[in-house]
């Protein structure tokens, strides 16, 4: 595929993706993806905090309205609820992360005063996020291969159909920010695997400095940055006249530094504030409340991983099966999955992936050969998505037991497992049949779609079947 | 030619376009559903062989056409297949409803060892009362032992009263993990009537006692006090509760109270717990299904999760104002049972729950469809998803300008990315 044709399937793949959101926004009711409604009233309440942030009782109204516009807009009544019947309780303000005060300030400064038309209008701006992601992905799939443009067609094509994604692009949510920041973060790390530049780690350093403000799902991308920058460190400490003896300063510092976040209580405190909960919970009153009343990472791992306990690995089984199903797509609040023949199609295109991916790795032949800088760069990609899987497995067994995974906590390294799958996906194929499979398993991705859209939500939302 | 090969990429992208288009709403007819009913969701329990679930509907439309359920697998990836049966009924909705029991995972379980017996007050909502199905796990019972269940009375506050049925099942034929019917002779009068069922074993080896690994037959308790982690089950079974005599020696762990040992020489106190073990009552039939008018099958592999499974048959053309009862049955096949998912509350006016063919206070989580003409089905979607929504989303072509952009663009893609010669 010629770079040219390559750059069209990048056009209609962003105007299919619009179309595509567009139809999520209309079809998929209010509030039916998680937690939309909480994440609208925050919101709404950012708009208007400057107004209502010293008057209780006008934030509660505030609240009130965001209340009676939804079951309006939910189509749960015929007509608006008077206030004094709804809901009015007041989202705490230390609540309001970058997003909601992203989105409120826009709305101020646009001068949306309609809470319907705000609303409609943050779905929209999730759509404008999705699109973001599209591009990075096409950048980073252009910049890890530039011979094969074929491959940032396939990337681009992909996440313009993953039916998962659509949906999330249309809803309000804080997984939106999470992605972009994931989706550009991965795009500067497969430039600075090519080419170090300073203006790509000024980026990528400037990310993972605001991640706090983001969301935790996203606390991942540290350690990324720290195995990217570790060819770069190797080569600054040789070139060091006292290398060696620096090299182990630090090493001394990063075991000061976890010492402290584990028995000094200052340090402990602020691991709570930054990750949920202390490493270690230590029963002292020293610690305050905040560290000694939660259970501690290392004390949650200790429990609840049992290697030899059957009932383990069926929880792990589960989370791996609802995590799986909502990457390809389940909507509402994790009870509307697509019809199983779906995902057991999906299982054989990641089956064919692993078989691109062995071959890739083990025997690439001449085709296939790579630069030690791809080979970076998608070791980079790889151990990205691998921590992500990680992170969120453990999340949700260790540290959240009883609870199922979901697909949009991947989202923050959507493009690592676009990027990697669509590579691996046609380095399956000989180099004539690698268009052929690529129609194949892009009319699969637009009939799941398809199968999402009209066969799923439709009839589950609107009891009709067209 | 080689005009024709240029073409090629555009009509290979045209015909995913259409193909896709007729897949997804050329064929087969418009459906609209009129009766449905999806609320809290519980588990009824796995499908035995013999045994079947239902539910029964007035279809308020002609052409009722297919019936989707929703069923659990509980993340097994194969089950045994289905097999819906539609059968005319001559009233939806019978008076006397029995009430449905959770078949939950929460709760304790408690071990029933030793001279222990555990207990259970209810009352019955109807005559004929068959058998008592006890949720419960035999997997440590030594084959000797069997388990007795008793039927009294209720009595007063503390003592059962007279003994009605009597049951011994040997251990052996217990399952591991699963409900069990104590099954005996119908009660006549049992509607209304205040009863207690007891459970003790019998003929457990001396030397088990101090086998580590014995654990005793386990129940399942779920305390109305609610779990530590969890919401209290109020409720579960208003008319009864738990009850077990209580002698305090020592500490039990699931209950953080007095473990329970039965000394010969004293005599007994006994208690009722707040809360109820995981049962359920068994009727005679009281709904036998007619002649089948419809029937349709799912295959194990193709039965979705946690989801609405479509059962689809020829349309029923006269359906408008009659009442109907489906049934699903397991059929044979690799794999567990699936597992119907219900709500306990009578939310559903037009019908109720049949299991095994008594009614029951709930219903399934189901739709029954009806077939309609494809511009009707449109419309209908067209005011349902433009109502009260901002511009754009409130204009009436714009879904239908965006179903289209949708097809037409996938069909583009394709065509690009269509190798060329």
């Amino acid at each position: 595929m010629s770079l040219n044709r390559a750059r069209w399937v990048l056009a209609a793949a962003l105007l299919l993706f619009t179309v595509r959101a567009g139809l999520y926004i209309q079809l998929l009711p209010v509030n039916e993806m998680p937690d939309e409604l909480e994440h609208v009233r925050k919101i709404i309440l950012a708009r208007d905090w400057p107004r209502v942030a010293n008057d209780r009782a006008a934030a509660e109204r505030l609240m009130r309205e965001v209340s009676a516009d939804y079951y309006l807009l939910a189509n749960r009544l015929d007509q608006r609820p008077p206030l004094d019947q709804v809901e009015g309780r007041v989202p705490p303000p230390e609540r309001r992360t970058a997003y909601f005060r992203f989105c409120g300030w826009l709305l101020r400064v646009l001068g949306v005063e309609s809470i319907p038309r705000a609303w409609y209008l943050i779905r929209a701006l999730s759509w404008l996020f999705g699109l973001a992601v599209l591009l990075c992905g096409w950048g980073a799939a252009r910049s890890l291969a530039p011979e094969r443009p074929i491959l940032a067609a396939a990337t681009a094509g992909f996440l313009a159909l993953l039916p998962q994604f659509g949906a999330m692009s249309a809803v309000a949510s804080t997984d939106k920010p999470a992605e972009l920041a994931g989706a550009v973060f991965f795009l500067l790390m497969v430039r600075i695997a090519r080419r170090p530049a300073r203006l790509a780690w000024l980026g990528a350093g400037l990310i993972i400095i605001c991640l706090p403000l983001v969301k935790k799902t996203t606390f991942f991308l540290v350690l990324v940055a720290l195995a990217a920058a570790l060819p770069w460190w190797r080569g600054w400490l040789g070139r060091l006249r006292h290398g060696r003896l620096v090299g182990l300063s630090l090493s001394a510092l990063v075991t000061v530094a976890f010492l402290g976040a584990v028995f000094v209580p200052w340090g402990a405190r602020w691991t709570v504030k930054l990750a949920g909960m202390p490493l270690l919970r230590i029963w002292h009153p020293l610690f305050d409340d905040r560290v000694f009343r939660q259970p501690g990472m290392i004390n949650a791992l200790v429990e609840h991983v049992r290697p030899l306990s059957p009932a383990f690995w069926h929880q792990v089984y589960f989370n791996l099966q609802s995590l799986f199903q909502s990457w390809w797509g389940t909507f509402g609040f994790q009870t509307l999955p697509l019809p199983a023949a779906w995902y057991w199609s999906a299982w054989l295109l990641v089956l064919l992936a692993l078989a691109g991916l062995a071959r890739l790795l083990f025997r690439p032949g001449r085709e296939w050969s790579m630069e030690p800088w791809q080979g970076r760069a998608l070791g980079l990609l790889v151990l990205g998505a691998g921590l992500n899987l990680a992170v969120i497995l453990t999340r949700q067994i260790v540290f959240a037991p009883g609870s199922l995974s979901q697909g949009r906590y991947m989202f923050p390294s959507l493009v690592p497992w676009a990027v990697v799958g669509c590579l691996a996906f046609l380095a399956l194929w000989p180099r004539r049949l690698q268009a052929p499979a690529l129609v194949l398993g892009l009319t699969w991705l637009a009939a799941m779609d398809l199968a999402g859209l009209w066969r799923t939500i439709v009839p589950y939302y609107y009891s009709l079947v067209l | 030619m080689v005009f024709l090969k240029k073409l090629l990429p555009l009509v290979a992208g045209l015909l995913v376009c259409l193909g896709l288009a007729g897949a997804f709403f050329g064929f087969g007819p418009g459906l609209v559903s009129r009766e449905f009913q999806d609320g809290w969701r519980f588990n009824t329990g796995q499908l035995p062989p013999h045994a079947w679930i239902g539910q029964t509907f007035t279809s308020r439309l002609d052409g009722l056409a297919r019936i989707d359920v929703l069923l659990g697998s509980f993340g097994l990836p194969l089950v045994k297949p289905l097999t819906l049966e539609l059968t005319a009924v001559d009233r939806p909705r019978q008076d006397h409803l029995a009430r449905p029991r959770p078949l939950v995972d929460q709760g304790v379980t408690i071990p029933l060892h030793g001279p222990l017996q555990i207990g259970q007050t209810f009352l019955p909502r109807r005559d004929g009362l068959s058998g008592v199905r006890v949720l419960l796990d035999a997997g440590s019972m030594p084959a000797p032992a069997s388990v007795r269940f008793r039927l009294w009375e209720a009595g007063v506050i503390d003592l059962p009263g007279e003994l009605l049925r009597e049951v011994v099942v040997p251990a052996a034929d217990l399952p591991a993990w699963g409900f069990f019917e104590f099954a005996f002779r119908p009660l006549e009068g049992s509607a209304g009537r205040p009863l207690l069922f007891t459970l003790d074993l019998a003929g457990v080896p001396r030397h088990t006692w101090r086998d580590k690994t014995f654990q005793g037959l386990l129940l399942r308790f779920i305390s109305d006090q609610g779990q530590p982690d969890g919401q209290p089950w109020q409720g579960v079974n208003p008319e009864g509760s738990a009850w077990r005599p209580e002698i305090s020696v020592g500490k039990d762990y699931s209950f953080n109270e007095p473990l329970t040992l039965w000394p010969a020489n004293r005599h007994l106190k006994w208690r009722y717990w707040q809360g109820d073990l995981a049962f359920g009552l068994a009727y005679p039939p009281a709904l036998e299904p007619g002649p089948v008018l419809r029937r349709a099958g799912r295959r194990g592999l193709a039965i979705s999760d946690n989801s609405f499974n479509s059962f689809s048959f020829k349309p029923l053309e006269d359906s408008k104002g009659r009442s109907f009862l489906f049934s699903l049955k397991t059929t044979p096949g690799p794999g567990r049972e699936p597992v119907a998912l219900a709500d306990w509350a009578l939310r559903y006016p037009g019908g109720c729950l049949v299991v095994d063919g008594v009614p029951y206070e709930g219903g399934l989580a189901f739709r029954a469809y009806n077939a309609a003409a494809k511009g009707t089905v449109w419309r209908e979607l067209r005011d349902k998803v433009t109502r009260n929504k901002p511009a754009p989303w409130s204009g009436p072509w714009f879904i239908a300008a965006l179903a289209a952009a949708h097809l037409l663009l996938v069909g583009l893609l394709v065509g690009l990315v269509w190798p060329r010669a």
